[in-house]
């Protein structure tokens, strides 16, 4: 069915527009290609993590190794017109001037994530053991928070209304710091080793999955004094309900866990090369098959990341070393390998309006992938100017020009 | 409305079409079709039948390694959801094993208790024919395989329910180790097994390398699937090659491709 006819079918009203969204998002996701816009990368630190702000999809804020913050505009609507300037322009840069080196963490920042509500916080966290709640126009931290042991993941509810906690993951135990009252005294004790990686559940706003180098996934309810509500278990075994059983959900560190986006199911990955579906209101492992997908980072949080399309379509975007595959989420279909980078990759994002994706790896470049071709911006573009046009279609261009003599066709 | 069939498949460039990503076994007809498209327990049963002589001469358990099944089936989730069902119905039992994770044994109920049986005198004993005297089966061998082979659907058993709900002693449980339907976990819980198991895993491990090298040995390690099944099978094959074929398939050790000749065997590489 070629666009047109879907286009057609959904005039008269045959295809429904929900499915024709989807069905072209799909498709351009499964085009993605390598685009010649990038994020400039300066020196050779990591960057761990990356977000995009889920207001309007713009801002893509990054941070790592180098303890800088920084915040791309993704949408470059005043392009220079410059034919070797394709980056994303840099809006702010925590740790581009001196004042800030006050302020700055110590450590490396582990993860970083937009206030869920606007742009005009945002929150880091990092080995240094503090959490700083940073207001995006002053780029100063309006609070800091002290957790006095390395924190390698956090996470803000993005559907909480009623609390404002943050959890972070620290050495075995889950800390819960609340902006309103500053304090961070409340802990969830279970797992036994580092905790790597946490997430608030999208349906319930007291629920909690975290994942950690022994083995578990826990499921928490912060409001109980006992607060784990059930381990996945990947055998299934009749004892997988009781908290206390010694089910593992890997064999292995579990690097990276992430809801998709009803909070029904849970997809954690880890470094015994498995990822697993998990159903969040049993506990049971869905035995949905992904193969081998390798993983050797034992104590690095990953972050995947997953286009939630619908049940045909919906795709889960996994770091495995050096590429990026694309599976089918709920059916384990192995769908696409993006192999660009050049060092392991640490976490990826997809902006899901314009299906453009980003990822970063160790040696601080950012990729953005997009799938829209060279031929769709050939009609504007003229040779010279900007874009998204891909060096090939340039490389065509100047060949072309070369071949043209000086002479005039009208002698 | 009209047909929705497979809305996303020619726009997503016929990816996610069935017999894609795996094996494509349909095209020379090793795997017979209604196989493929059946049901989980048609392709335990096909494999099952697979198993040479060998097994029968020998007295080996007639085992299926669960990723076999990966090989033969076109959707490894579809394997895994129906090995837990078929599992949950009591129909098949599990076994870990000791060759590497995933790797496990899956044997019907009732071909795991008749092979259990053979390890023992059977009543009208013909102990005379054999040179092998066979003991006589204990009392907690008939328990074990009356309450708690037919009972418990996982792959390990625990203290709890072994002492306490049925009633088993710590000496019968030694002897149950001892006879090898379990193997030691760890303190209080216990691996179920398949008694000498052992020798048909040293022959399957043996088997894979024979293989395997006879694919090495080739110019561009890569061989086809009928002139493999046509060459001789080297000595330390004893399980069959197509058995083999499908165990190194479905354990990734092996890739197939599809090509104008048929299907080609390469060694994966790591």
């Amino acid at each position: 069915m070629c666009a047109q006819a879907l286009l057609y079918g959904q005039e008269i009203g045959e295809c429904n527009p929900r499915l024709f969204r989807r069905i072209i998002t799909y498709k351009r996701l499964s085009q993605l290609s390598v685009s010649a816009t990038h994020v400039k990368s300066s020196g050779t630190h990591s960057i761990t993590s990356m977000e995009i702000e889920p207001m309007e999809y713009r801002y893509l804020i990054s941070t790592g190794s180098s303890k800088k913050i920084s915040i791309h505009d993704t949408w470059n609507l005043y392009r220079k017109e410059d034919l070797n300037s394709h980056s994303l322009p840099q809006v702010a840069c925590v740790g581009s001037q001196e004042r800030h080196k006050r302020y700055m963490h110590k450590n490396t920042v582990n993860f970083v994530q937009w206030y869920p509500r606007d742009t005009g916080l945002f929150v880091t966290s990092s080995l240094d053991g503090t959490i700083k709640i940073w207001d995006t126009n002053k780029l100063k931290p309006a609070e800091t928070m002290q957790i006095n042991s390395p924190i390698y993941n956090h996470h803000l509810s993005p559907t909480a209304t009623t609390h404002l906690l943050i959890a972070a993951a620290t050495t075995s135990r889950v800390r819960l710091a609340d902006i309103r009252s500053g304090s961070t005294t409340h802990m969830l004790r279970g797992h036994v080793g580092n905790v790597l990686c946490v997430r608030w559940s999208p349906k319930d706003e007291f629920h909690l999955a975290s994942g950690s180098v022994d083995n578990k996934v826990l499921m928490w309810d912060v409001r109980h004094a006992k607060s784990i509500l059930r381990t996945f278990d990947q055998h299934n075994s009749e004892s997988s309900g009781d908290p206390t059983s010694a089910g593992t959900a890997h064999t292995g560190t579990v690097n990276s866990i992430r809801f998709n986006d009803d909070g029904r199911y849970l997809l954690t990955y880890g470094t015994d090369d498995r990822m697993r579906l998990w159903n969040t209101d049993t506990g049971e492992n869905t035995l949905v098959n992904y193969g081998r997908v390798d993983n050797d980072f034992q104590h690095l949080p990953l972050h995947m990341t997953i286009y939630n399309g619908g049940p045909m379509s919906s795709v889960a975007f996994v770091p495995a070393g050096r590429q990026i595959l694309m599976f089918d989420l709920y059916a384990g279909h192995f769908l696409r390998r993006l192999t660009e980078h050049l060092s392991t990759v640490r976490c990826c994002e997809l902006n899901p309006r314009t299906q453009e994706f980003y990822s970063a790896a160790q040696n601080s470049n950012i990729l953005v992938w997009s799938p829209d071709d060279a031929d769709a911006h050939s009609a504007s573009d003229v040779i010279g100017v900007g874009g998204d046009a891909t060096s090939n279609d340039q490389a065509r261009q100047m060949i072309a020009n070369l071949w043209q003599d000086d002479w005039s066709d009208s002698d | 409305m009209g047909k929705r069939v497979n809305a996303y498949g020619s726009i997503a460039g016929g990816k996610k079409t069935k017999a894609t990503v795996y094996i494509p076994w349909q095209s020379n007809g090793m795997v017979p079709k209604n196989i493929i498209d059946g049901s989980v327990r048609s392709a335990l049963v096909y494999i099952c039948g697979l198993c040479s002589s060998y097994f029968q001469h020998e007295r080996l358990p007639k085992v299926v390694m669960k990723h076999q099944l990966y090989s033969v089936m076109a959707s490894r989730t579809e394997v895994d959801q129906g090995i837990s069902k078929l599992r949950e119905s009591g129909d098949i039992k599990l076994f870990k094993t000791s060759l590497g994770q995933d790797q496990y044994c899956v044997m019907f109920t009732t071909d795991y208790i008749e092979y259990v049986q053979t390890k023992f005198a059977s009543s009208k004993s013909d102990a005379n024919n054999d040179d092998i005297k066979l003991p006589a089966m204990p009392k907690c061998m008939t328990k074990f395989l009356s309450e708690i082979v037919h009972n418990t659907h996982s792959v390990s058993i625990d203290k709890n329910c072994l002492i306490t709900e049925n009633n088993f002693k710590d000496s019968d449980i030694t002897e149950l180790v001892k006879f090898g339907v379990l193997t030691v976990k760890n303190a209080g819980s216990w691996w179920l097994s398949i008694p000498n198991v052992g020798q048909f895993l040293k022959h399957l491990r043996k088997g894979r390398q024979g293989l395997v090298q006879v694919i090495r040995r080739t110019k561009y390690k890569e061989l086809s699937c009928t002139e493999l099944k046509s060459r001789k099978a080297p000595a330390s094959v004893k399980l069959g090659v197509e058995y083999h074929i499908h165990d190194l398939v479905g354990a990734d050790l092996l890739t197939c491709r599809e090509s104008t000749t048929g299907v080609l065997l390469r060694i994966a590489n790591d």
